[in-house]
């Protein structure tokens, strides 16, 4: 089997966990035995998700073009659900907080199903990205990322829980949610930090220029200063519940677009 | 932010002024808005197409949005007048931050300005003497660091700090923004990047600026050996290397390939491949089969006259057609016949018959191009105080993440009841299970009565 084939297989098995674990929501009147059995299910899926990347790793090689697996539009989106995906089974475990799942798997999913969208072969690397940084700087942006989608989807659901409170009753309490957003991003932070030094050093080592404005360095700057001031506004300033969760979901439209958006900005960097 | 009370007297009000500007240069509030305003600066300069936006307001017609564009200097957002004053404001900013807060950060490292976050109060029938060896015990099982002790004849005091460093995060943080922000600023200054396209065998010591199209001389002569373009079976590109040799009064200093993400750095001045181009052609290569059988194949300049083996003709190269890949690329030869009038032929990579000439079977194989490569010269002093800013960053995000400044004093003073016992700490992390762990390990060890 190929790791294109198990990817597929994989979306397919986020979107039954996905079912079954909505119908347990619904249904389920204690909850608690079946949570277990679903994070379990989620680490495995996971892991599957894992051995996914590291079979396309070795697939390259065998192809005789080995590279990370990180290289191209398909496999940044399989690295990023694997990292959001990581993020939840994290945060879950640590806030005993199984309704990030409720939202965030199926972000996980969707990532996953929009693969099919784009070319899926294992293609070889191109000058411009023949270098060491790569992992590097794919690694930290991408897990910075994945801390700010679980933020976001905890932003999102105080915000839901704010505006009918009877249909979410049973959503955490709004301390909790607000503690989420926050840590998630006190983690995504340094991981973009060091993304963008990364891809700094990487810049001047490849192009002579550590920062040259380019839409992509931008927009990660524009991400960068958003939740910058998040933190400032909440540790200085005192800000939480809302207004926080309205900054943290504004960072994440500007991670979706640093990541996404800029290929329709005029003056892209063409590698090459 | 606290505002100043506006007074009635002119004096007054000159200091109002000035508290009110220390207080906008101290202030969190000004650091977010300043955070958010560059943000936006920064979206515009990549929504408003630089370095052309002028000249496509100018075509719309409109004077006023033309003006505008001019005074916001709308072609260039990121060098522009205002963009970097938003950024010299955040530096002053941080800096006045910094100046703020460090007193603060100092107290607390000496120890002066003791932050709790739980106060446990405690009484015992026993005497100090007593109890002392057992709380620096219990103190000890907690913190795993040995204790400051102070002494008086009715009061012992423990304290325990645990990483301290963590402190350090706040200001390493801010001030290495401010140090890449310097840096840059040293770039931009001191630094300079230019560009050079040198024909393949060729050598220049001028290059032109990227910023202004100024022609610069560099301290060295760069001397391009050859380029090569290298694709994979695919198609993709896989490689582009300039091989350089840089002289110095005629003499090799240094030599090397330059290749994509591998630049070539002497004295300071780095050197990185950044694209080439196709001036002409380098060589053919012909094979020829003699009628007795004599294969040879070689490389020929496209300019010469090529004798053909084993017959008296000569051939020479008029023209190159990139061809197609069904045809491969292909020459046109002319022959000189018998006649006045050369006759002329053209002969394919994938062509099936071969050209005959004289009963000479000729071949083309294929031709090297001959290249100009474009790298790129950049001499930048700021880099290494950028890098220098960023470990600071780094190293600040890591004191910040990953230790936990904790303290736990406890103080045992003599009353008349007996004597009384506090015991106050604070944790960054995981404050709650610290103040319950103290609060477990006295309950265990020492005989204490709760008081509020």
């Amino acid at each position: 089997m190929t790791s294109i084939e198990i990817n597929t297989y994989l979306t397919f098995g986020y979107f039954v966990w996905i079912v079954a674990y909505l119908v347990t929501f619904v249904a389920a009147k204690d909850r608690s035995q079946s949570n277990k059995v679903f994070w379990i299910a989620l680490v495995i899926l996971w892991s599957v998700h894992t051995g996914s990347i590291g079979l396309r790793w070795a697939e390259s090689y065998w192809q005789g073009i080995g590279h990370a697996p990180l290289s191209n539009l398909y496999e940044s989106l399989v690295f990023f659900s694997w990292s959001v995906s990581l993020a939840l089974i994290i945060v879950w475990r640590r806030f005993s907080a199984d309704w990030v799942a409720l939202l965030g798997v199926p972000i996980v999913f969707i990532i996953m199903a929009s693969t099919s969208l784009v070319d899926p072969n294992i293609r070889p690397l191109i000058p411009a990205l023949q270098s060491n940084w790569l992992v590097a700087h794919v690694f930290t942006c991408f897990l910075g990322y994945a801390g700010f989608a679980v933020s976001f989807v905890a932003a999102l659901l105080m915000l839901l829980s704010k505006g009918s409170q009877k249909a979410f009753s049973m959503l955490p309490k709004k301390e909790l949610l607000d503690e989420i957003v926050y840590r998630s991003i006190l983690i995504g932070f340094p991981l973009l930090t060091l993304g963008i030094i990364t891809g700094a050093a990487w810049a001047e080592h490849a192009w002579g220029t550590y920062w040259s404005w380019d839409p992509k360095e931008t927009w990660s700057l524009v991400t960068w200063l958003v939740y910058a001031g998040f933190l400032h506004a909440r540790l200085t300033r005192g800000w939480s519940g809302t207004r926080t969760a309205f900054l943290s979901i504004i960072g994440f439209c500007a991670v979706l677009f640093t990541y996404f958006g800029v290929n329709y900005l005029p003056g892209l960097h063409s590698y090459f | 932010m606290k505002k100043p009370t506006s007074p009635q007297t002119d004096s007054s009000e000159s200091v109002s002024i000035l508290s009110e500007i220390k207080t906008f240069f101290t202030s969190v509030k000004t650091t977010i808005f300043l955070l958010f305003a560059i943000a936006v600066g920064s979206i515009l300069g990549t929504i408003i197409p630089q370095g052309e936006a002028l000249d496509r307001i100018a075509i719309s017609g409109n004077p006023f949005l033309y003006r505008l564009a001019l005074i916001l200097d709308l072609n260039n957002i990121f060098r522009s007048w205002w963009f970097t004053t938003l950024l010299a404001v955040l530096t002053l900013n941080l800096l006045g931050c910094l100046f703020r807060r460090i007193p603060m950060i100092l107290e607390e490292w000496n120890g002066k300005n003791q932050k709790s976050s739980f106060k446990l109060r405690y009484i015992s029938s026993r005497g100090i003497s007593e109890l002392k060896d057992s709380l620096a015990f219990i103190g000890k099982s907690v913190m795993r660091v040995v204790p400051r002790v102070t002494e008086t004849s009715d009061r012992t005091n423990f304290s325990w700090d645990k990483h301290k460093i963590y402190l350090l995060g706040f200001p390493l943080i801010h001030i290495g923004i401010i140090v890449i922000l310097l840096g840059s600023l040293v770039g931009a200054f001191w630094g300079h990047k230019g560009h050079a396209l040198i024909k393949e065998g060729d050598g220049t010591d001028k290059f032109s600026l990227i910023s202004t199209g100024a022609t610069r001389t560099l301290p060295f002569k760069i001397m391009v050996d050859d380029f090569t373009l290298t694709n994979y079976p695919t198609g993709e590109p896989k490689e582009f290397r300039s091989n350089v040799r840089l002289l110095r009064d005629g003499k090799e200093v240094a030599a090397g390939s330059i290749l994509v993400n591998h630049p070539l750095t002497f004295e300071g001045i780095s050197l990185f491949q950044s694209d080439y181009r196709v001036l002409g052609v380098k060589n053919i290569r012909l094979s020829f089969k003699t009628k007795d059988g004599g294969n040879s194949e070689n490389s020929f300049d496209p300019n010469l006259e090529i004798d053909i083996p084993a017959s008296n003709s000569k051939i020479k190269t008029r023209s190159l057609d990139p061809g197609s890949m069904a045809k491969g690329s292909g020459i046109q030869i002319s022959v000189p016949g018998t006649t006045d009038q050369p006759s002329l032929f053209s002969i394919y990579q994938k062509d099936a018959q071969p050209l005959n000439v004289d009963g000479v079977e000729i071949r083309f194989l294929g031709f090297t191009p001959l290249y100009a490569t474009g790298l790129q010269i950049g001499y930048d002093p700021g880099v290494y105080i950028v890098w220098l800013g960023c470990s600071m960053l780094v190293l600040g995000f890591t004191l910040t993440l990953f230790t936990n400044l904790r303290r736990l004093s406890i103080e045992l003073t003599a009353s008349e009841k007996g004597t009384q016992v506090i015991a106050s700490g604070r944790s960054r992390k995981l404050r709650r299970e610290f103040r319950e762990a103290v609060k477990l390990k006295l309950a265990e060890n020492v005989d204490l009565s709760r008081q509020n």
